[in-house]
C-alpha cells in the first residue's frame, strides 16, 4: 500500500496543499520549524482515522487560512489499484469517502478493510509516529499492541483477540456466573429448585395412598360393626315403640267392649231418618201452601172471564178490511185526481172548439181525425206547386220575348215607315203618311190583342200579367202611334239617303215577324200545359172535398194545422180515457166498502166519505182483535192453574206415603218412638266405629304381633315402656355418632385417594420439570461452547505468543544489532514478566530501564521496524510516517538507522519528515536513493 | 396344536415425561401428558381388534421412581379392558418398574399375571381347553441388575410352544444400561420358540429363525433421539407352531427431524419456504398424528451470519409453531438447531498463520480428543467451574468424548463467527 498523493484542501495552517507522486521507497520530508511537518503526519492521521475529537486534548487544527477542513490521500495497492480517501467535515470526527474506479463507499468500514482493521491507536504506535511515541515504553506494552502483535490483526481478520475474549466473557456472563442470580442459567437453576421443592412439598402419593387404602379398609371395618349394632338398637327400638303405640288403642278397646254391652241391639235404622223425616214434613207444608194458591188464582181468572164481552161482528171481514185499509191512501188520491183530470177535460175541450172554429163550418173533429196526412199526398202538392211555379216562370219568359219582340217590331216598323216616309216625303210623300197609317194600324191591332190577353188572364185572376199586358198593349198603342208621327217626321227626310236602308229594315221587320210567329206558337203550348194541370189540381182538391181555388201552397199550410188539430185531438181523448178509467177504479173500491159496510148491517156512503168510513172501520176492528187476545190468553192461565193443581195433589200424596214407609222402616209407629230409636241406634253405631278405629290402630301398632303385644300390654305399663325406650335412643345416638364420625373419615380418605388417582399436578410438574432441564441442557451446552472457545482461543493464543513472537523479536534482534554495530545481539521477551530485554553480544541481558535514552529508542524503534515487517508478511506493508526520530541518535546510529530505514522502504513506502538537513546529505553520501521533498517549496 | 397369537410390548413408561423438549405450550403439554397412555390405549385396542390370546409387557411398564399413582391406576383400567374381553396379561418388570419400586395397592384383574422376581415363573395358556404354550419370565427385583439373568432359564421342553419374557440388553448395546445383559447366542441356545423382549427402545428383530427374538420398542418416544414410527409387534403361531409377526404404529406423538440445508439460499425468506415445504410434505401422509419436530439447518451459505443474528431463530420458531399444518392436532416444531456453517472455506483459514487459524487447528485436533488429552484436560478445565454447582451436577452428565467434540464443532463455529462479525461494509 502506497501513499501516492497528499491532498490538503484546509488543515491547521495548510491551505490547498498537495504533494504529488509520491514514490515508493524512502521520501524524505524536509522543513524548518514551523513548516507543518507534524501538521501533515496530523493530517494522514486524521485523513485515515478522522479528525481529533472535540471532546479530547488532542489538536483538531481547524483550517486557519481558509478552505474545507480535510482533504484526500491517493492510495495504491499492491495491485496498482488506486483509492481516493476523502474526508470532509461533518460529525465530530468528519465524514469519510473513498473512490475507487466508479465505485464509492461512504464510511469508515471500506477504509478499516484497506488498513486491515488496524486501530488509530496501534498506527500512531507503530506506523505513524514522532519522537515522543518512540520514547514512551509503555507505548508498546500496552493491550493494542500485544494484541496486535500476538494476534489477530495480522491474520486476514478484523477482529482483535480481546475484542473476541471480551464477547465471549459477555455471552457466558449472560448464561452462567458462579454465585450470581441474573444470568439465565442461574436463574433456570435457581427455577428448578423451587420446582423441585415443589416436587417434594407434594404429599408423597405413593406412601399416601397405600396408607390411605388400608386406612379406608380399617375405616369400612369399624363401620360395619357399627351398623350392626345400631340395626340391633333400631329392632328393640320398634318394639318399644309399636308397644308404646299399641299401648292407647288396646285400652280404648277394652272400654268400649264395656260400653257395647250395656246398650240395647238396634242393628237397621233408616240412613238419616230423623233429618229425613223432617223433611217430608217441611216439603208437605210447602206443597199445601202452594195449592192454596193455585185455588185462588185460578178463581179470579174465572171471574175475569166471564166480565170479558167481545164484539166480533168485523172478524169475518177482517181480510177484506185490511185489504181496504192498504188500498185507502191510493184511493184517496185517484179521487183527487179525478177532480183534476176533469178540470184538465174542460180545458182540452176548450181547445178542440176553438180548432175546430179555426178550420170553419165544414170541419168536424171526424174529418179532421180523418183528414189523411200521408206522405205521398205531401208530395203530390209539393209536385203541383213545383209544376205551376215553373209555368208561371215559363209565362213570363215567354211575356218578356213576346214583349221586346213586339217592341223591336214596333221600333222597326215606325223605323221603316220613318224611312219609307221620310224617302216617300223626299219622294213622293204621300207615301210616307200612308206608311204611318199603317204602322198605327199595326201597333193598334197588336194592342188590340194583348189588351185581349189581359182581360182573358185578368179573368183567370192572373192579376199581374193581366195588368201586364194591359199595359203592354197601351205600349203598343202608344208605340204605334209615336212610330206613325216619327216616320212621318224621318221618313222622308232621310227617304233618298236611306232607300237600301229601308230594304234593309224591311228584312230586319221580316225576321222578326217570323220570331213573332214563333213566340205565338210557344204561348199557346204554353197555354195547353197550363190548362191542363189546372184541371188536374182541381180533381186533386175534390177528392178531398176542399174548395178548388186553394193553391198547393195554401194547402201544405192547411196540411200543418190539420197536423196540430190532430195532436189537440188526441190529448183530449187521452184524458178523457184517463178520467173514465180512474172513475171505473174509484167506484169499484166504493162498492167494496159499501158491500162491507152492508154485511156489517150499516148504511152504504158515498164515494167522498169512503177514506173516513175505512179508517174508522179499521179502528173498531183492531179493538176487537185485542180483545179476542186478551179472552184467549185468560183461558190459557185457566188451564195452567189446573194443571199446578193436578200436580200440587199428586206431590202432596207420594210424601204422606213415603212419611209411611219411613216410620215403618225405624220400626216405629209415632214420630216420638222413630226418634228415640235413631238415638239408641246412632250411639251403637258409633261405639262400632270407634271400637273398629282402635281395632285398626292397634293393628297397625302392633304389626302382625298382636297376640305378643297384647300379653305384654297386659303387663307394663306405658311409663315403663317410656323408660326404656328413652334409655334405648340414647344408646342408639351415641353409636350414631360414631357412625357419622367414621363415614365422614372414610369419605375424607375416598376424597383424598379420589384426588390422588386423578391428580395431574405430578404429572404436570414432572414435565415441567423435564423442559426446565432440557432448557438448562441447552443453555449449558451453549454455555460451554462458548467456554470451550474461549479456552481454545487462550491457548492458541499462548501458544502463538510462543510459536510466532519469537519471529518478531527475531527480526527486532537483527534490525537492533545493524542499528548499534552489533554492540546487542538479541531483543526477547520475559515469560515471566512479560517485558522486554536486550542482549548484549557478550551474553549480558538488559532490561529497557538500563538502557541509555539513544539505545532504548533504537529498541523501539527496531521493534517498530520488525512489527511493521511482520505486519508486511501477515497482511498488507502500509506505508510508514516517522517526524524527527532520530534526533538522540549519534551519527554513526543515524546513519545505520537509515541505512535500515533504506533497506525497510524497498518493501515498503517510508515518508520521514526531518527538520534537519544533514540527513539528505548522509543520505546522499551513502547513496541511497530517496525522494526528496523540502516542505517550504511546496508552501 | 390350536393356533394362537399375541401382543409384544415394552418400555411403555406411561406417565414419564418427555425430554429434550423445553418449554412448551399447555396445548402440547396435555398432549404429552396424555401420549404415553394413549399409545397404551392404542395397543390395548389392537389386542381387542386382532382378538388376541394375550399381551405380553417385557418391562419398564411405568417408571417406579416417579411415583405416578396414576400410571398405575390407567394401566390397571387398560387391562381390566383386556380382561373383560378375556385377553390374559403377563407382566415382567424391568429396571424402571422393579418390584423394589412403589406400587399401588391396587386390584389388578384376575386376568393379568405379574412375574417374580426371585426366580423365573411359568404359566400356562391354555386355549379353548387345550394348552398351547409355556411362558417363561423374570422380574427385576431392584433397578440395577448387572447380573445375566438368561441362566436361570430353562430349557425349552419339546410338547410346548414357548415364550421368554425379559428385560435385558441383548450384547451390551450401547446408550442403555447394561442391565441383565445377555447374548445373542446364549438367547438361541434356550431352544424357545420367541423371546419377547424389552429396555431397547427402538424396534428390532436380533433373530428371524427359531427362536424369534424381538425387541418391540417403545410404543411412544419420549426423547429426541426416538425418532421415527414407535408401535408393538402382533405375533401370530400357527397351528404347525410357524411364527410370524407385524409390526403396529401406536404412537400418538412423533419425533421428527428435518434437515434443511441453506446451501444456495440467499434470503431469508427462501429459507422459511423451505422449511414450510418440508413440513408440508411432513403432513402430507393420511394420518392423524401429532409430530414433535426438530428442524435441523445445515450446509454451507451466506444464510449463516443471519442466521446468527440474535432472536432471529426464535422468532422464526414462533412464526412456524404459529401456523396451522394440515389437519392435525399438533405440528409442534420443538426447536431449530442451527448447523449452518459460514460461506467461507474453513480448511484455508485453518492454514493460515494467524490466532484464527491457530485456533481452529486446535479445534481439529479437538475432534479426535483420545489423542490429545491435553486439549480434553483444558475442555474439563473450562466446564469445571459449571459443574461445581450441585443442581447442574444433578441434572447434567459430564460430557463424554462424543458431547465434547461435538461441543468443539460447536465451538469452531461460534470462533469463526465471533472472527468475522464485521465484515467489509458493502457499497
Amino acid at each position: 500500500m502506497l501513499i501516492r498523493k497528499i491532498s490538503v484542501s484546509g488543515f491547521g495552517h495548510f491551505y490547498r496543499l498537495e504533494i504529488d507522486n509520491i514514490p515508493p521507497g524512502l521520501t524524505l520530508i524536509e522543513g524548518a520549524n514551523e513548516a507543518g511537518k507534524t501538521t501533515l503526519m496530523a493530517f494522514i492521521r486524521a485523513i485515515f482515522f478522522g479528525f481529533a475529537d472535540r471532546r479530547s486534548n488532542s489538536a483538531r487544527y481547524e483550517p486557519c487560512e481558509g478552505g474545507e477542513h480535510g482533504g484526500s490521500i491517493i492510495l495504491e495497492d499492491v495491485n496498482g489499484e488506486t483509492y481516493r480517501v476523502e474526508r470532509k467535515p461533518g460529525s465530530s470526527r468528519g465524514e469519510v469517502t473513498i473512490y475507487h474506479a466508479d465505485q464509492v463507499w461512504h464510511g469508515d468500514g471500506k477504509l478499516k478493510s484497506l488498513l486491515k482493521g488496524l486501530s488509530e491507536r496501534l498506527f500512531q504506535q507503530i506506523f505513524c509516529f514522532g519522537l515522543e511515541e518512540l520514547q514512551r515504553l509503555d507505548t508498546l506494552d500496552n493491550e493494542d499492541v500485544s494484541s496486535f502483535i500476538y494476534s489477530v490483526g495480522m491474520g486476514s481478520h478484523v477482529r482483535s483477540y480481546t475484542q473476541i475474549q471480551k464477547e465471549l466473557n459477555q455471552i457466558m456472563g449472560d448464561l452462567y456466573r458462579p454465585a450470581a442470580r441474573k444470568p439465565e442459567i442461574n436463574r433456570l437453576l435457581k427455577e428448578l429448585t423451587d420446582l423441585d421443592e415443589r416436587i417434594y412439598a407434594l404429599p408423597q402419593i405413593p406412601v399416601e395412598y397405600n396408607q390411605l387404602h388400608k386406612e379406608l379398609q380399617c375405616k369400612i371395618n369399624v363401620i360395619i360393626d357399627l351398623d350392626q349394632a345400631l340395626s340391633s338398637i333400631e329392632k328393640k327400638e320398634l318394639w318399644l315403640q309399636s308397644l308404646l303405640r299399641a299401648s292407647e288403642p288396646f285400652h280404648h278397646l277394652k272400654m268400649i267392649e264395656f260400653e257395647l254391652q250395656q246398650l240395647s241391639i238396634i242393628d237397621t235404622f233408616p240412613e238419616d231418618g230423623v233429618t229425613r223425616l223432617q223433611g217430608l214434613k217441611d216439603q208437605l207444608r210447602q206443597i199445601e201452601g202452594q195449592l192454596e194458591q193455585v185455588q185462588r188464582g185460578l178463581f179470579d181468572y174465572q171471574r175475569e172471564l166471564a166480565e170479558l164481552q167481545a164484539n166480533q161482528k168485523l172478524l169475518p171481514d177482517g181480510p177484506r178490511l185490511q185489504e181496504l185499509y192498504t188500498g185507502v191512501k191510493l184511493f184517496q188520491e185517484r179521487l183527487k185526481e179525478s177532480e183534476h183530470l176533469k178540470l184538465q177535460l174542460m180545458q182540452r175541450q176548450r181547445e178542440v172548439e176553438q180548432f175546430l172554429a179555426e178550420l170553419g163550418p165544414r170541419w168536424s173533429s171526424e174529418r179532421v181525425q180523418n183528414f189523411p196526412l200521408t206522405f205521398n199526398r205531401r208530395e203530390k202538392v209539393r209536385e203541383f206547386a213545383t209544376s205551376i211555379r215553373s209555368l208561371e216562370t215559363e209565362k213570363k219568359a215567354l211575356d218578356l220575348e213576346g214583349r221586346q219582340l213586339l217592341q223591336w217590331k214596333e221600333e222597326r216598323d215606325y223605323e221603316y215607315s220613318e224611312k219609307e216616309r221620310e224617302w216617300g216625303r223626299k219622294k213622293r210623300g204621300s207615301k210616307n203618311q200612308s206608311k204611318g197609317t199603317r204602322i198605327l194600324i199595326f201597333s193598334g191591332v197588336i194592342s188590340l190583342s194583348v189588351l185581349v190577353s189581359g182581360a182573358w188572364l185578368f179573368f183567370q185572376t192572373e192579376w199581374i200579367p193581366a195588368i201586364l199586358l194591359i199595359i203592354i198593349a197601351g205600349v203598343f198603342w202608344g208605340g204605334g202611334t209615336y212610330l206613325r208621327r216619327f216616320l212621318y217626321q224621318q221618313g222622308e227626310e232621310q227617304l233618298a239617303a236611306a232607300l237600301a236602308e229601308l230594304e234593309e229594315r224591311q228584312r230586319t221587320l221580316t225576321r222578326i215577324e217570323s220570331q213573332l210567329k214563333d213566340w205565338e206558337r210557344k204561348k199557346q203550348i204554353y197555354q195547353q200545359q197550363k190548362t191542363n194541370l189546372d184541371q188536374e189540381w182541381q180533381l186533386f182538391l175534390s177528392k178531398d172535398q176542399l174548395p178548388i181555388e186553394l193553391k198547393p201552397d195554401d194547402y201544405l199550410d192547411l196540411i200543418k194545422l190539420i197536423e196540430k188539430g190532430k195532436e189537440i185531438l188526441r190529448q183530449y181523448d187521452e184524458v178523457r180515457t184517463g178520467r173514465d178509467h180512474l172513475i171505473a177504479d174509484l167506484q169499484i173500491f166504493s162498492e167494496n166498502v159499501n158491500q162491507v159496510l152492508t154485511s156489517i148491517q150499516c148504511p152504504a156512503v158515498k164515494m167522498s166519505e169512503v177514506g173516513l168510513v175505512i179508517y174508522q172501520l179499521q179502528a173498531e176492528y183492531e179493538d176487537q182483535l185485542k180483545q179476542i187476545q186478551q179472552l184467549e190468553q185468560l183461558l190459557e192461565k185457566c188451564r195452567d192453574m189446573e194443571n199446578k193443581r193436578t200436580i200440587l195433589t199428586h206431590q202432596r200424596e207420594s210424601l204422606l206415603s213415603e212419611q209411611t214407609q219411613l216410620l215403618l222402616a225405624g220400626s216405629a209407629k209415632t214420630e216420638e218412638e222413630f226418634r228415640t230409636h235413631s238415638q239408641l241406634y246412632q250411639k251403637r253405631q258409633l261405639l262400632l266405629q270407634s271400637r273398629l278405629e282402635w281395632e285398626t290402630a292397634f293393628q297397625m301398632a302392633a304389626v302382625s304381633k298382636e297376640e305378643k303385644i297384647a300379653e305384654a300390654l297386659e303387663n307394663m305399663g306405658s311409663t315403663q315402656i317410656e323408660n326404656d325406650l328413652k334409655s334405648l335412643l340414647e344408646e342408639k345416638q351415641a353409636i350414631k355418632e360414631q357412625l357419622d364420625l367414621s363415614r365422614h373419615q372414610q369419605g375424607r380418605i375416598e376424597e383424598r385417594l379420589d384426588q390422588l388417582e386423578t391428580s395431574e399436578e405430578l404429572s404436570l410438574l414432572r414435565q415441567e420439570r423435564e423442559s426446565l432441564v432440557d432448557e438448562i441442557r441447552n443453555r449449558a451446552e451453549e454455555w460451554m461452547t462458548a467456554s470451550f472457545c474461549q479456552s481454545l482461543l487462550e491457548l492458541a493464543k499462548e501458544r502463538y505468543e510462543k510459536e510466532r513472537q519469537p519471529s518478531v523479536l527475531k527480526e527486532a534482534s537483527l534490525i537492533f544489532s545493524e542499528l548499534t554495530n552489533g554492540r546487542y545481539q538479541r531483543v526477547l521477551r520475559s515469560l515471566n514478566t512479560n517485558h522486554l530485554e536486550v542482549e548484549k553480544c557478550d551474553q549480558k541481558r538488559l532490561s529497557t530501564a538500563e538502557l541509555s535514552r539513544g539505545t532504548a529508542e533504537q529498541l523501539y524503534l527496531a521493534m517498530r521496524f520488525a512489527l511493521v515487517k511482520e505486519f508486511a508478511k501477515r497482511s498488507v506493508a502500509l506505508p510508514m510516517i516517522m517526524d524527527d526520530i532520530l534526533v538522540n541518535f549519534d551519527p554513526y546510529r543515524t546513519k545505520n538507522a537509515l541505512e535500515v530505514m533504506a533497506k525497510l522502504a524497498s518493501e515498503q513506502q517510508i515518508i520521514f519528515f526531518t527538520c534537519h538537513t544533514h540527513l539528505a546529505e548522509i543520505l546522499e553520501q551513502a547513496g541511497i536513493q530517496f525522494n526528496h521533498i523540502k516542505l517550504t517549496e511546496l508552501v | 396344536m390350536r393356533s394362537f397369537k399375541f401382543v409384544h410390548t415394552a418400555d411403555l413408561h406411561l406417565d414419564s415425561p418427555f425430554q429434550g423438549i423445553g418449554r412448551v405450550e399447555p396445548k402440547v403439554q396435555k398432549l404429552l401428558l396424555e401420549a404415553t397412555f394413549q399409545a397404551f390405549r392404542n395397543i390395548v385396542q389392537l389386542c381387542i381388534r386382532e382378538q388376541v390370546d394375550f399381551l405380553l409387557i417385557a418391562g419398564d411398564l411405568y417408571d417406579g421412581a416417579d411415583g405416578s399413582l396414576k400410571a398405575q391406576l390407567r394401566c390397571r383400567d387398560e387391562l381390566r379392558q383386556l380382561n373383560d374381553h378375556g385377553i390374559q396379561v403377563f407382566i415382567a418388570h424391568g429396571n424402571h418398574d422393579h418390584c423394589g419400586g412403589w406400587r399401588a395397592d391396587l386390584d389388578w384383574p384376575e386376568g393379568v399375571h405379574f412375574f417374580s422376581a426371585d426366580k423365573v415363573e411359568s404359566f400356562r395358556v391354555i386355549k379353548e381347553g387345550e394348552e398351547v404354550a409355556v411362558i417363561y419370565g423374570i422380574s427385576y427385583p431392584e433397578k440395577v441388575v448387572t447380573t445375566n439373568y438368561l441362566s436361570r432359564f430353562p430349557l425349552a421342553g419339546l410338547d410346548l410352544y414357548t415364550i421368554g419374557l425379559l428385560h435385558t440388553n441383548v450384547g451390551s448395546s450401547a446408550g442403555y444400561a447394561n442391565y441383565a445383559p445377555c447374548t445373542l447366542g446364549e438367547l438361541v441356545a434356550t431352544g424357545y420358540d420367541y423371546w419377547a423382549l424389552g429396555h431397547v427402545h427402538s424396534y428390532q428383530v436380533l433373530n428371524t429363525e427359531k427362536p424369534l427374538i424381538i425387541y418391540p420398542g417403545t410404543p411412544q418416544g419420549r426423547h429426541p433421539l426416538e425418532i421415527g414410527s414407535k408401535g408393538c409387534c402382533l405375533v401370530e403361531v400357527s397351528s404347525t407352531g410357524a411364527t410370524s409377526h407385524r409390526f403396529f404404529e401406536t404412537d400418538v406423538l412423533r419425533w421428527v427431524t428435518i434437515d434443511v440445508s441453506i446451501v444456495g439460499l440467499n434470503r431469508l425468506e427462501e429459507l422459511i419456504l423451505k422449511i414450510e415445504d418440508a413440513l408440508n410434505e411432513l403432513t402430507q401422509s393420511s394420518e392423524d398424528r401429532s409430530y414433535l419436530v426438530q428442524i435441523q439447518l445445515n450446509g454451507r451459505g451466506r444464510l449463516n451470519q443471519e442466521l446468527h443474528r440474535p432472536g432471529l431463530l426464535m422468532d422464526l420458531l414462533e412464526q412456524l409453531r404459529a401456523m396451522h399444518w394440515g389437519t392435525r392436532e399438533l405440528l409442534w416444531v420443538l426447536k431449530i438447531d442451527n448447523c449452518t456453517q459460514p460461506d467461507i472455506q474453513i480448511e484455508a483459514l485453518r492454514e493460515e498463520e494467524s490466532l484464527l487459524g491457530d485456533f481452529l487447528k486446535l479445534i481439529n485436533k479437538g475432534q479426535n480428543l483420545e489423542q490429545y488429552p491435553e486439549i480434553r484436560a483444558v475442555l474439563e478445565e473450562s466446564y469445571e467451574v459449571l459443574y461445581k454447582e450441585r443442581m447442574m451436577r444433578k441434572i447434567l452428565l459430564e460430557p463424554d468424548l462424543l458431547d465434547l467434540e461435538r461441543l468443539l464443532k460447536q465451538s469452531e463455529e461460534l470462533g469463526i463467527e465471533l472472527f468475522h462479525l464485521e465484515g467489509d461494509s458493502r457499497c
